[in-house]
């Protein structure tokens, strides 16, 4: 007698077989001596049992286990929906919001360094207050140096420096 | 004490405080104090200062102002102050009699400049000084010579200027005037 045999015979005591199959399973056990043998066995653990086996009483009402159960299947289903809608989202939504927070900063990086950069990119300024005076500005990258030479209006700074046309007046 | 992530589980507080801790971070950079040099210099053809006082500059200095297209072989140190600029008030450096800088940190780089002399202010200017960077300010003097103020950097080791160096008087027919506005140089 093979295991699913035995299922069937224990299903077949405890009565969950359909009407059909425990015609056969009757009729199987008129006939099969270990079949009658093993079901006299389980009749009597059966009876035992019934007998003998101690009640438990839980703390806890059987709304409160079936109320767990229904929270833990409706979690389990949300969860399935949340990771639905996820597969379902283009991979650029994914980094939208790192994306603005990194915009966010950069903008405030350069708002809290100095906001005369928005108004003047490079804001180099100059100013001579005095009239008379203006400025001549050469800038050499080799020297990493900005020469700025105040001459009055009458003078001709590019004779005193050897300028070329890198010059701005 | 530090916080865990799990603390902040919304990405968006994340990202916020984030974004706090930068902008605190770069609002105590920007506390920081720029350690400046200024140098006054004198140009000439002159192959000695009239005054045994002035020293060559140094041969870096030197070298820089000989790559640079100015027609001057000689440069003499007239005065040097190493200050500290910050950035609520101009640090004000009397080079000579005539010629005072006043130098604010601007932030971001920056440097705010007045020159100023006989009680005027003459020159001003906002200008990007990063390290290695070199602002000179300059004008012509008597006899075809001429002034510069070097402002770059200071060594971080340098010690700064405590109080006035007693100027070096120059030699009256050579002295180094600011400009004028009437395009006359006018003695120091």
């Amino acid at each position: 007698m093979n295991t699913e045999s035995q299922l069937n015979l224990q299903a077949y005591l405890d009565g969950e077989l359909s009407e059909r199959d425990a015609r056969q399973a009757a009729a199987w056990v008129e006939t099969d001596h270990e079949a009658q043998a093993l079901l006299g066995e389980l009749r009597q653990i059966q009876a035992a049992l019934k007998g003998n086996e101690l009640e438990v009483r839980v703390p806890e009402s059987r709304e409160f286990y079936w109320g767990k159960i229904q929270r833990d299947i409706l979690h389990a289903e949300q969860s399935e929906a949340r990771a639905a809608a996820h597969a379902s989202t283009p991979w650029w939504r994914k980094y939208w919001a790192p994306l603005c927070a990194g915009s966010a900063v950069a903008a405030l990086m350069v708002l809290s360094l100095n906001p005369l950069m928005l108004m003047h990119p490079g804001a180099e300024e100059f100013e001579n207050p005095l009239e008379e005076a203006s400025t001549v500005t050469f800038r050499s990258e080799k020297e990493s140096t900005t020469v700025v030479w105040l001459v009055s209006q009458n003078e001709d700074a590019a004779d005193d420096m050897d300028l070329d046309e890198t010059v701005t007046q | 004490m530090i916080l865990s992530l799990r603390f902040f589980p919304r990405p968006a507080i994340r990202y916020g405080l984030a974004a706090l801790l930068l902008c605190s971070n770069l609002a105590l950079a920007r506390a920081a104090e720029l350690k400046l040099e200024a140098i006054l210099v004198w140009g000439t053809n002159d192959e000695k200062s009239p005054d045994p006082g002035h020293k060559p500059v140094d041969p870096a200095l030197a070298k820089k102002l000989g790559n640079l297209p100015f027609k001057w072989k000689n440069y003499f140190v007239i005065n040097r102050r190493v200050f500290t600029a910050n950035d609520r008030d101009y640090s004000t450096n009397e080079m000579s009699k005539k010629c005072t800088i006043a130098v604010k940190d601007g932030g971001n780089s920056m440097v705010k400049v007045k020159m100023t002399g006989d009680g005027r202010e003459w020159h001003r200017q906002v200008k990007p000084l990063p390290k290695g960077e070199t602002v000179i300010i300059g004008g012509d003097d008597k006899d075809q010579s001429a002034w510069m103020v070097v402002l770059r950097h200071a060594d971080p080791k340098a010690p700064e200027s405590k109080k006035p160096v007693d100027l070096p008087q120059l030699a009256p027919k050579k002295t180094a005037p600011l400009p004028s506005p009437q395009g006359k140089a006018e003695s120091k």
